[in-house]
């Protein structure tokens, strides 16, 4: 469980699992909470087209770098790969 | 009935020590202390002199040995070792510093148990209901920073540790002898004519160390509680010029979690009450010179 305080721009983040704790800017904070409220990839997308104020191309290459982001720091778990699917 | 440790005289309280242990308040601990040694009984004696005695009936929370090794070690570089409920937690020292054993031990058993508090590394000092954290890392002047206020009006509520109480957001106080090192000494010294002081403890792995005397005012409002209103990252740097730099709330936030002694213990309660204490804090660096400055400054930051 990721527990979330706001000051101004800056938000600390708390992780229940890990027990690090995170400062992030707001906007990644903001991201980071819709994620993990398992809202799906066009609503975040959507989401950083509004706030950042940047086309589609750019908020899905800013959600990819979050993401990446956000699994090395231990916030969310990587995406897992999918197998191929198999023709027989 | 004696009430303080000073009416207890030298005989009674050296044969109290060595006997049944001294049984006496620091703040909200409660704390049984046996010793045969001279320089706990003088450490006690001068340092201690205005805390409450207990009698049977209070519930103790450390029982607490600083004695002798026996055996061989009496006689050949003889030392001394620290014990907390029979519990030996730290490796035993040359017994020239029993004094120090006795309160970093008492430090420990503070940081190590009592968890219903969120515990700071830090001084903390109040004055006209003005309260500061002062967090610190070796060599920031924490300490000697903390000497100054007291002898300037403030009152101690601790130079280790900032007790915050997970219940009512408040700080405990738990004044005790003030530890100062090595230049920081003769520096104290300089600055007051008034403070009390025990034994030079020469050669401990912090170099030399001596302990000042808590002064009465604070031992006697030592159940006085306070909210605290500021949070001061103090930095001596000498030659340097007075630079207070307010510090954005995450930031400060972060901080307190790095300095603090059991927020990994206490988890989602730690984050929750660090993150009610920050609402309510103004948080600045504040860097100085000297001490003259850093009293001047400390006046800026509170008056601000």
């Amino acid at each position: 469980m990721l527990l979330f305080k706001t000051w101004g721009e800056e938000c600390v983040v708390y992780n229940t699992l890990s027990g690090d704790t995170h400062l992030l800017p707001i906007l990644h904070a903001k991201t980071l909470q819709l994620i993990d409220k398992k809202r799906d990839s066009d609503d975040l997308i959507n989401h950083l087209m509004v706030e950042y104020g940047i086309n589609r191309e750019s908020a899905t290459e800013q959600l990819d770098s979050l993401h990446n982001t956000y699994s090395s720091l231990g916030l969310i778990a990587p995406l897992a790969t999918q197998p191929a699917a198999i023709t027989v | 009935m004696t009430n303080i440790i000073s009416e207890l005289g030298h005989s009674n309280l050296k044969k109290i020590l060595s006997g049944p242990g001294l049984r006496f308040q620091t703040g909200p601990f409660n704390i049984s202390l046996k010793s045969t040694l001279p320089a706990i009984t003088q450490h006690i004696e001068k340092l201690y002199l205005q805390s409450k005695l207990l009698d049977d009936t209070n519930f103790i929370d450390f029982y607490i040995t600083v004695d002798q090794i026996p055996g061989m070690r009496r006689w050949v570089r003889p030392q001394v070792v620290f014990s907390f409920d029979g519990y030996k937690p730290f490796k035993p020292l040359p017994i020239e510093q029993a004094p120090a054993s006795l309160e970093w031990g008492l430090n420990w058993c503070v940081a190590s148990s009592s968890h219903q508090y969120l515990i700071i590394h830090s001084a903390v000092v109040e004055k006209n209901n003005h309260c500061l954290i002062l967090p610190g890392s070796p060599g920031s002047g924490k300490s000697t920073l903390c000497a100054a206020l007291i002898h300037s009006g403030w009152r101690l509520l601790s130079d280790e540790m900032a007790l915050l109480c997970l219940s009512d957001g408040k700080i405990y106080p738990a004044p005790r002898p003030v530890s100062l090192k090595n230049r920081s000494i003769d520096i104290i010294k300089d600055f007051t004519q008034n403070a009390s002081w025990g034994q030079r403890v020469k050669g401990t792995t912090k170099g030399d160390i001596e302990h000042m005397r808590a002064p009465e005012n604070s031992i006697f409002k030592q159940t006085t509680t306070a909210y605290a209103t500021h949070l001061v990252f103090p930095h001596y740097k000498s030659g340097s010029k007075n630079k207070i730099t307010p510090l954005s709330k995450g930031r400060a936030a972060m901080k307190v979690i790095e300095n603090s002694f059991n927020f990994n213990i206490l988890g989602q309660q730690g984050f929750e009450v660090i993150s009610k204490l920050i609402d309510n804090l103004e948080c600045y660096d504040f860097t100085y010179p000297d001490l003259d400055h850093a009293l001047s400054g400390i006046d800026q930051i509170v008056s601000k």
